[in-house]
């Protein structure tokens, strides 16, 4: 089939300054094949290196767009005309706030004078602060700092993200909530702790979980996401739903005296995608309701957080983007990381397949071994038993958390092999006894009988709850932690 | 290169920023090369990004095939694209450069609080690496 080449105006130096090229070809992929192939030095403004279309590139078939048809497969035939259209695209990369038609009050001048006296912030920059949205998704150990500095500096909007009631185990580091407001719900202890704090803060409350349904809704609202999750699902969520839509994601995660923090900005670096491909298997790396974290630690975390935010919000010195800061804070150490943008990375690379969001509790779990998965039927509640302790039945307990956990509080008649040992440990079991596993909250013992059942296991079964369940339901003489 | 242009075509760019501040807003440059390019007519388009008109712009591929017929009717070709950085510099930026086209002279212009600042135009180099900065005259007023 001979077919004319429509070439834009951009391109025809190459092809000898012809507004058009007619080639011999069956589908687009052909005609555009004999293009490259004849004019060399077009290939790589058209061309990805692994052979694609690069995804500015448009391609016609009279007027129809491939994508609606069959891409590079599209037939053509006879006297038809292939049209290259530029998709013509930019912007500035890093996101100027504007604060234009922001004034400060007289009150707002004298809370904000140690601002306003930095060169800095200045006025200028407050009014930034004034005019930013911040979205802080959980109001945990993170959330709590985070808000509250980002309260104190002046930020205009923020949002908050959580589902939560106020539990006693909170208090020793999530500093926004008090004694008395233990059971309340986390967002209104949270916004009145805020607005007695500073009242020309706007507090927008989402007493939700963020999901994939919800989450693009939320966040594009907001100049600035803070991820303040405590589980992988969530910040796989976040991420991609900031890749999506082109926001800034200050991360921060930790775990007992240790703590990561980074910026992640698609259209500048890398995204959370770029450095943890994949999640952990479930069960394998503790929570920090599963493993413990010192209060402080999210102090830090959060600050470090609140300063990334701010300063992104002033658009003001080198942020977080393409680096991440790790913190050992028993060795009192920082450390840097450099972090690279993956161009094979399926959210933010230069070919995506993950181009909406997706079922993230399924990413993280289903298919891999995770509690996620776990049959109902691998399942035993704390009333069973306790059921079966009644009867006088001979009950396998096995405690799989760590030794310090056991001399906390423990199940009367469990034995404890904590669960990094479990594999080392399987000729203990056999095939025919039925053994219970249990550990604070389930995942951890989840983990355990996933592994066990794999191994030909049959008679395992996954104490739902733990042994927190165990302490509210059962015995309440129990020590909670 | 040396890019001239008239600089009630620059006054039109700046209205067309000023009006869509705080979001981007870009357009077409039609003209003709000689020794230099002449700019002689702007075309605005609208900014078809969805999510992030304030660090975004793209023109839709439809707006495109009409500019490139309007040009060839006047004449003139399509040599360019414009486009505003609402409170950043006028300079291009990575992401500007990972989407650009060989060839167009690209003329950004910085606008700082709403009103229009410094503009320049810049071109892809061969090696897609960067931006070289063009010489770029206003004449006449």
């Amino acid at each position: 089939m001979v077919v004319k080449l429509k070439i834009p105006t951009a391109l025809r130096h190459f092809v000898g300054n012809q507004e058009s090229v007619q080639v011999q070809a069956a589908t687009v992929g052909e005609a555009i094949k004999h293009l490259t192939n004849s004019y060399p030095t077009l290939k790589h403004h058209i061309m990805t290196d692994s052979g694609d279309l690069r995804n500015f590139v448009n391609v016609y078939v009279n007027d129809q767009d491939i994508r609606t048809l069959k891409n590079v497969g599209t037939p053509v035939k006879d006297g038809d005309t292939v049209t290259i259209v530029p998709a013509i695209a930019g912007g500035n990369s890093k996101l100027q706030l504007s604060n234009r038609g922001i004034e400060l009050s007289q009150d707002e001048m004298r809370r904000y004078g140690r601002h306003l006296i930095m060169p800095e912030v200045g006025l200028e920059g407050q009014k930034k602060l004034k005019a930013g949205k911040v979205l802080v998704i959980g109001t945990g150990g993170l959330g709590s700092p985070l808000s509250l500095y980002l309260a104190a500096a002046g930020v205009g909007r923020l949002g908050l993200v959580d589902f939560d009631q106020v539990d006693a185990s909170n208090l020793q580091r999530q500093v926004l909530y008090s004694v008395r407001d233990v059971g309340r719900p986390k967002l209104e202890a949270a916004k009145d702790r805020i607005l007695e704090l500073n009242p020309n803060v706007k507090v927008d409350s989402y007493e939700t979980r963020l999901t994939s349904e919800n989450a693009m809704d939320i966040i594009k609202e907001y100049d600035v996401i803070v991820d303040g999750t405590d589980n992988f699902p969530t910040r796989y969520l976040v991420n991609d739903a900031c890749v999506l839509l082109g926001k800034p994601n200050v991360y921060g995660s930790i775990f007992r005296f240790e703590g990561q923090i980074s910026v992640f900005d698609a259209s500048r670096g890398p995204c959370y995608r770029c450095l943890y491909p994949e999640p952990p298997p479930p069960g394998l790396v503790p929570s920090c309701a599963e493993g413990g974290v010192l209060g402080i630690l999210p102090g830090v975390v959060g600050t470090l957080q609140a300063t990334e935010t701010i300063k992104i919000l002033l658009g003001r010195g080198d942020s977080l983007v393409g680096r991440l800061l790790l913190f050992d804070a028993l060795q009192m150490q920082f450390t840097e990381l450099k972090l690279h943008k993956n161009p094979n990375c399926p959210v933010c690379g230069n070919n995506p397949t993950v181009k909406s969001l997706i079922d993230y509790e399924e990413f993280c779990g289903v298919g891999r071994g995770g509690t996620n998965t776990m049959a109902e039927e691998n399942e035993i509640t704390v009333k069973e038993l306790k059921h079966l302790f009644d009867t006088g039945a001979h009950v396998n307990l096995i405690d799989v958390r760590e030794p310090h956990e056991y001399e906390i509080c423990h199940i009367k008649g469990s034995k404890l092999i904590p669960v990094s040992q479990i594999p080392l440990r399987v000729n203990e079991f056999n095939l025919t006894d039925e053994y219970i596993f249990q550990c604070h909250t389930g995942g951890r013992s989840g983990w355990a009988v996933n592994f066990l059942r794999q191994l030909g296991f049959k008679k395992v079964k996954n104490l739902t709850g733990g042994i927190e369940a165990w302490a509210t339901e059962i015995d309440p003489s129990m020590p909670r932690y | 290169m040396t890019v001239l242009i008239a600089s009630d075509q620059i006054d039109a760019i700046k209205t067309h920023a000023t009006s869509t501040y705080p979001e981007e807003c870009c357009g077409f440059l039609l003209g003709v090369d000689s020794a230099l390019r002449t700019i002689h007519r702007i075309l605005s388009a609208s900014n078809a990004n969805a999510e992030s008109r304030r660090n975004r712009y793209n023109i839709d591929p439809m707006d495109f095939i009409r500019a490139d017929e309007e040009a060839r009717k006047s004449n003139l070709n399509l040599v360019g694209i414009y486009h505003s950085h609402p409170d950043a510099p006028a300079k291009p930026s990575q992401f500007d450069l990972e989407h650009a086209w060989p060839w167009y002279t690209y003329i950004v212009l910085s606008i700082q609080n709403g009103v229009p600042k410094d503009v320049s135009a810049w071109v892809l180099s061969e090696d897609r690496s960067n931006f070289r900065q063009d010489d770029l005259r206003i004449s006449g007023a």
